[in-house]
């Protein structure tokens, strides 16, 4: 039966993300250790192969959370998208199930990387195992302990990164069905991590206007202003129900998931980017201001995006 | 969570669907396709098509002579129904006037004036704006006086959606000028057969005799025609405003446009339909998610405003869309993109009608966000 209300399972893992949020960790360790330890990684892998089973439903609302926290956390890439991966390959390939039995258990941190244009890839500095997906994400080379020596290194968001060249191999061919599912993923939590940011980044706003007191009453109470307040609202609602959507339509195996992945992230794209730039002057001067956070969630929506692309 | 409707709603869209795609007329559809208003003749024979399926009133419960749809089936039975070329029911009698009725009227009020609701004998319009209340409507001036067991009235209402082919009309009056303006309001029916009535037509923009303006000079109204308390007329037209919004949202006919409008386009328009694509594709999953809720309990109240600010705004751009490729045209225009002019000009009420968009954003700051 059509419903957007959270089943049981999915209720019990946002409760887990709601006592994180409490916790005020920052440091990407923790947050990694702590997505270890609560399963997070997991949650989209079939009971069979010994995950929680729960298709996007239960990724959007970690991507959404880590997303309204700022978490450090690069979630599609270090978890997600290898978690699909792997459960995907894995019924073929034993070095895929072993893989994937050891992400599981937590002894193994694979991360999934995109080429760029010039061929490269950019990994965190403590990888294990890279899987690299080229042409669009249909080809997946396989990397295990890349050699990153010699290659320069940046630090992004608290990480040592480096971008090294692939080797030149064609790689594996992945199945129409797996590039699809790992594009829908990706375009999916990428608005679910943009949707927490513009609820958190709204909320402030709101609670901004409330309090500051300008011609005698709190901007709240200009007509103008709370016009402005309402429709960056409706757009966390609108982005909510299209993530939610592209969720449902992915974890039920229906044809319209990729439609409605590239869609969520089409409108979280346009909405999200209004709603900062309306979050920013409905704050004054004050969110111009690296003092204030607001900056933060604006920045957090451009700086994400969907690892791998649609053709 | 989950998007799939069960087995047995899918069923009933798709006999909804069936039933009403082979029972409408071509000529009727061929109106609707060219983007022109219906004829009286073509609103009431198509409403007898769905009165004889008692789909006429599809929002009302079965206890009051509705088919008694879930909120879900009442969803889809206005996705079926939008996806085709019909003319929408006129909506004073089915989804103003007649939950006033069953919620707060006498069953002899019930027994009188239901059926014929139902059956799509009585034309029903609403008497609520007047010169000096627009969005402001608790300033109404229109006074009724008791004058033995009839209420005197006197006054003047506006915009009045074909009072020109009403039997009745529902109508808010003053019966206190001493307490605060909501308080003083009362809900009358009024018989537009009774002398003192007059209705003149206002011509609109687009060329078109939909509106009227109707003059009420010292029109007697039994006192049993009065809905509930005296007094109470107020809280009862909140109640039905809420009503409405679901309905409002147009997003079916919408994407039944669309979707003809990207049929005909070469590429030149691409863009901008992706992009309504998109906003469409969020405004259909947002009423959902306000359907899932009230299934699961709860009360979306006006956050439903939601739908009705965005519905009304996409329902706009699609006409322009549908003007701007009108224009650049050429060649004998296909049916879909006949009349785009007159009809981007009518549409312009959309955002003004129901609770201007302005009036909306105002509730929903008040009542949603709480400032």
């Amino acid at each position: 039966m059509m419903d957007f209300e959270l089943n049981d399972t999915e209720r019990m893992l946002s409760d887990t993300l709601d006592r994180f949020a409490l916790s005020a960790a920052t440091e990407t360790g923790a947050h990694w250790q702590h997505c270890l330890d609560m399963g997070w990684h997991i949650a989209s892998v079939s009971e069979e192969l010994g995950g929680f089973g729960l298709g996007l439903n239960g990724p959007v609302l970690v991507a959404r959370s880590l997303g309204g926290l700022l978490s450090p956390l690069d979630w599609a890439r270090d978890a997600l998208l290898p978690a699909i991966l792997l459960a995907g390959l894995s019924p073929d390939d034993p070095r895929a199930a072993q893989a994937l039995d050891d992400f599981l258990a937590g002894t193994l941190k694979p991360v999934v990387a995109a080429a760029d244009a010039e061929n490269r890839v950019s990994l965190p500095k403590t990888v294990n195992l890279a899987l690299a997906l080229t042409d669009g994400g249909t080809r997946l080379i396989w990397m295990e302990q890349p050699e990153l020596t010699g290659a320069e290194t940046i630090s992004v968001a608290g990480e040592e990164t480096v971008s090294i060249p692939l080797p030149d191999a064609p790689g594996l061919a992945l199945s129409k069905d797996l590039t699809d599912r790992l594009r829908t993923a990706a375009h999916v939590v990428a608005a679910a991590d943009r949707l927490g940011a513009m609820e958190k980044a709204f909320a402030m706003t709101l609670d901004y206007c409330r309090t500051r007191h300008q011609f005698g009453r709190p901007l709240s109470g200009f007509q103008a202003l709370q016009h402005r307040l309402v429709d960056m609202s409706i757009a966390c609602d609108e982005t909510e129900a299209l993530v939610l959507a592209a969720a449902m339509a992915a974890t039920g195996d229906r044809p319209d998931a990729m439609r409605l992945a590239t869609a969520a992230w089409a409108r979280a794209g346009d909405l999200g980017q209004r709603l900062g730039e309306e979050a920013i002057q409905l704050h004054g001067g004050i969110g111009m201001t690296e003092e204030c956070e607001v900056g933060c969630y604006v920045k957090r929506m451009m700086a994400r995006q969907p690892i791998v692309s649609t053709p | 969570m989950n998007l799939d409707f069960s087995p047995e709603d899918r069923a009933f869209f798709a006999r909804v669907k069936d039933r009403l795609s082979s029972a409408l007329p071509e000529d009727i559809a061929a109106t609707i396709r060219t983007n022109q208003p219906p004829s009286k003749e073509e609103m009431l024979r198509w409403q007898d098509v769905l009165a004889a399926e008692n789909w006429l009133a599809a929002g009302w419960p079965a206890e009051h002579g509705g088919p008694g749809l879930t909120p879900t089936q009442r969803y889809l039975f206005e996705q079926a129904y939008g996806a085709l070329y019909a003319p929408p029911p006129v909506q004073f009698g089915i989804t103003m006037v007649g939950p006033i009725l069953y919620t707060y009227g006498s069953d002899e009020q019930k027994q009188r004036f239901l059926p014929r609701i139902r059956e799509n004998r009585t034309w029903w319009c609403q008497g609520y704006s007047e010169p000096g209340a627009g969005s402001d409507l608790a300033s109404l001036r229109t006074t009724a006086v008791l004058d033995g067991d009839s209420y005197v009235v006197n006054g003047q209402k506006t915009w009045t959606t074909w009072a020109q082919w009403a039997d009745w009309m529902f109508c808010l009056v003053k019966t206190d000028l001493t307490v605060k303006p909501q308080a003083g309001i009362s809900f009358l029916l009024i018989d537009m057969k009774t002398p003192g009535i007059t209705v003149r037509p206002i011509r609109t923009i687009d060329g078109d005799t939909e509106i009227n303006e109707v003059f009420l000079d010292n029109v007697r109204v039994p006192v049993e025609n009065r809905i509930g308390g005296e007094g109470q007329g107020w809280t009862y037209a909140k109640v039905l405003l809420e009503h409405e919004r679901f309905i409002m949202s147009g997003a079916a006919r919408s994407r039944r446009d669309l979707t003809a409008l990207q049929a005909l386009d070469q590429g030149r328009f691409a863009a901008r339909i992706e992009a309504l694509d998109t906003e469409l594709l969020a405004l259909e999953y947002l009423e959902l998610r306000l359907l899932s809720a009230m299934n699961a309990g709860g009360n979306p109240g006006p956050r439903t405003s939601a739908l009705k600010i965005r519905g009304t705004e996409i329902t706009q751009a699609i006409s322009k869309l549908r003007l701007d490729m009108a224009r650049d045209w050429s060649g004998e225009k296909p049916e879909v993109l006949q009349n785009a002019e007159s009809s981007w000009l009518n549409l312009r009420k959309l955002t003004i009608w129901g609770g201007s968009n302005e009036i909306q954003r105002n509730v929903m700051a008040k009542v949603v966000l709480g400032i």
